[in-house]
């Protein structure tokens, strides 16, 4: 425990004064100031249970996979096979006219295989009564990860009074039923500072759900393990059916210390989405979705992330 | 009923939950939280356009009624297509 402004700890009953109070049971967790500039060598949490797919992009009906390879470039990649991927050589792939593109999100249905169902629509009540939805997934029996803005809104009064998760939702669907969390999680960097580059949390529900749905892997990986790397990322976004969880695909296009960038396809209400790797059979998330506006972005799992959701997760 | 409120600025960040939740630079006096309402309409060139139209660095012009901590709940977006 160090004593710079992104660190506090406080029990799990502790309000937090000033910022709502809206849960009973709401804290912010250490993380150090300094920017972490990622593992030197990779670090990984196992997920619960994955099934080899041989790939690094989720195999999914309707899904055209050759989008994702080049979705963003500023070049046509030729030669290049979902099984002969190699790393990228340059992560300098936005240009300011770029947009995101076509939208070749593909909608998963039903979501009750690996991993959809570790991922779960999320609806949000903050304290001054505003509704959100938002996205998150499991990383343990009883922990869900999403951004930090989906847990702790200032402008919305603080920490949310409720939220209720729903695995594998699709459409009407709920093949894992729902729980409420009242129990959530942050860092000061987000709940104190707003700083974006701190955008994640979590919610703890007060059963295990997890147990039933499985739970995605994290990993903490090197600069030159995420540049290039494609991305798989699903979630529910707004513009769609509600309830309905939608896929898409692509690469990472920047690194830096706390933020990954990228031009796959996203929208409102993916915010919390899992952005993951999928390799030789097991899932491990690298980002937590959070930003759009194209290029869009994520949380970076990096060291201080990393241990924190270790810690959470074994909550 | 809270009297309608106005700012303009450029957008820093989109938070992408539904509604998007936006941070700008609200005439230059640093950044400040914008909720969208679920009916908040999003207008470029007398338009209606979906609110996934917006882009950091846009100029917008908000109208909303207040929130929480100094926020703002969008009702109405005006981007200024000819600045960014």
């Amino acid at each position: 425990m160090s004593s710079n402004k992104h660190e506090c700890t406080s029990s799990d009953s502790d309000r937090q004064p000033g910022t709502g109070g809206g849960s009973q049971h709401a804290s912010t967790s250490s993380e150090a100031d300094q920017a972490n500039t990622g593992a030197a060598r990779d670090e990984f949490a196992p997920d619960f249970a994955g099934q080899p797919t041989g790939s690094e992009i989720e195999s999914l009906a309707g899904f055209d996979p050759s989008r994702a390879l080049t979705e963003g470039l500023p070049f046509q990649v030729v030669d290049e096979s979902l099984s002969e991927l190699q790393p990228a050589e340059s992560a300098a792939y936005m240009s300011a006219e770029s947009v995101c593109g076509a939208d070749d999100r593909v909608r998963v249905s039903p979501a009750t295989t690996i991993p959809w169902r570790w991922i779960c629509q999320l609806v949000i009540t903050m304290p001054n009564g505003a509704g959100f939805r938002g996205t998150g997934w499991f990383i343990g029996p009883r922990c869900v990860m999403t951004a930090g803005h989906c847990v702790f809104s200032r402008a919305n009064g603080g920490w949310a009074r409720r939220i209720e998760v729903i695995p594998g939702m699709d459409a009407a669907a709920r093949p894992y039923g729902s729980a409420v969390g009242t129990s959530f999680r942050s860092v000061t960097g987000w709940t104190t500072s707003t700083d974006q580059n701190f955008d994640y949390g979590c919610i703890i529900l007060p059963t295990n759900l997890g147990n039933t749905t499985g739970y995605f892997g994290f990993a903490n990986l090197s600069d030159a393990s995420l540049n290039g790397l494609l991305l798989n990322n699903s979630g529910y976004p707004g513009d769609k059916p509600f309830g309905t969880q939608w896929f898409n695909a692509g690469r990472v296009s920047q690194v830096t210390s706390r933020k990954l960038y990228y031009m796959l396809d996203t929208y409102g209400g993916q915010s919390g989405s899992p952005v993951w790797r999928s390799l030789n059979g097991a899932r491990h998330a690298v980002g937590v979705h959070a930003y759009g506006g194209c290029p869009n972005s994520a949380t970076r799992i990096n060291g201080d992330v990393y241990s924190n959701m270790l810690a959470w997760r074994a909550i | 009923m809270s009297a309608a409120h106005t700012l303009s600025g450029q957008i820093l960040a989109i938070m992408e939950t539904w509604p998007l939740q936006l941070s700008i630079d609200a005439d230059g006096q640093g950044p400040r939280s914008i909720s969208l309402a679920e009916d908040c309409v999003v207008m470029r060139d007398g338009r209606a356009v979906d609110p996934g139209n917006l882009r950091v660095g846009d100029c917008v012009g908000i109208s909303g009624r207040p929130a929480a901590a100094g926020g703002l709940t969008a009702l109405r977006i005006d981007i200024d297509a000819s600045r960014r």
